[in-house]
């Protein structure tokens, strides 16, 4: 339990060391994350897992 | 995005807009760690606001300079930019009151910390409320300076809520 409430501090301690990066690289990670976002959005609309599982509506403000 | 900061200040150079500032997401990580977002969302203050097409003149000069509009925004670069009208006391004070950064050689103006989250205060969605959070633990707004600045918008029930929702212990 140590093991994992360390892990998540060490993760929670480098996430937030981010904060410290210039502002136009982490505008470019975003820009990152946004086209990583569209194209998981893309793939899910395209391949129904079964006839239950409906392609997902678009949902275009889902983050701002 | 430094392509839409050069837009940006050649419109305003143009007086087809008087003021802008980037705001939300993006203006966030200025003082944050990157967040996911799907647009650019930038405040504008335009000459003529009394006009019904209010953000025509912005589409058309956008049009001049090769940058399409795709559904509600303009795409410029790998963006969605959504152009937001000023529509309250506080949007305006936030434009006026924006900095000017420097976004790899070219100004671009940013709206402040306190008034993105009292901004986000203001919409009141959860995503709004991590935005507050994640700003008050970057050290770049304290509590009080946000308190202020809500009390003098008509949000200080709104804020007292916030704090004792995820600020009192």
């Amino acid at each position: 339990m140590n093991d994992v409430k360390h892990i998540l501090q060490r993760q929670a301690a480098w996430q937030k060391g981010r904060a410290a990066f210039p502002w136009p690289d982490k505008i470019r990670m975003a820009g990152e994350m946004r086209e990583a976002m569209r194209q998981l959005r893309t793939s899910r609309n395209k391949t129904p897992r079964s006839d239950n599982d409906k392609p997902a509506e678009p949902q275009e403000n889902a983050a701002d | 995005m430094k392509d839409l900061a050069q837009l940006l200040n050649e419109m305003r150079a143009a007086g087809v807009i008087a003021e802008y500032a980037l705001f939300d997401a993006l203006a966030q990580m200025r003082y944050t760690e990157p967040v996911a977002t799907l647009d650019a969302d930038v405040l504008v203050r335009v000459p003529r606001s009394d006009r019904l097409d209010v953000l025509a003149p912005i589409y058309e000069f956008c049009a001049t300079r090769g940058y399409s509009a795709e559904g509600e925004a303009i795409r410029v670069g790998l963006w969605p930019v959504q152009f937001v009208p000023v529509f309250n006391q506080l949007t305006l004070e936030a434009l006026q009151a924006a900095e000017t950064a420097d976004f790899e050689g070219v100004p671009f103006r940013v709206v402040r910390a306190a008034h993105l989250a009292v901004i986000a205060l203001s919409t009141g969605r959860a995503k709004d409320f991590a935005r507050i959070l994640a700003l008050l633990e970057s050290g770049s707004v304290a509590s009080d300076e946000i308190e202020q600045l809500a009390q003098r918008h008509g949000l200080l029930e709104a804020w007292k809520r916030f704090k004792n929702r995820f600020l009192d212990e």
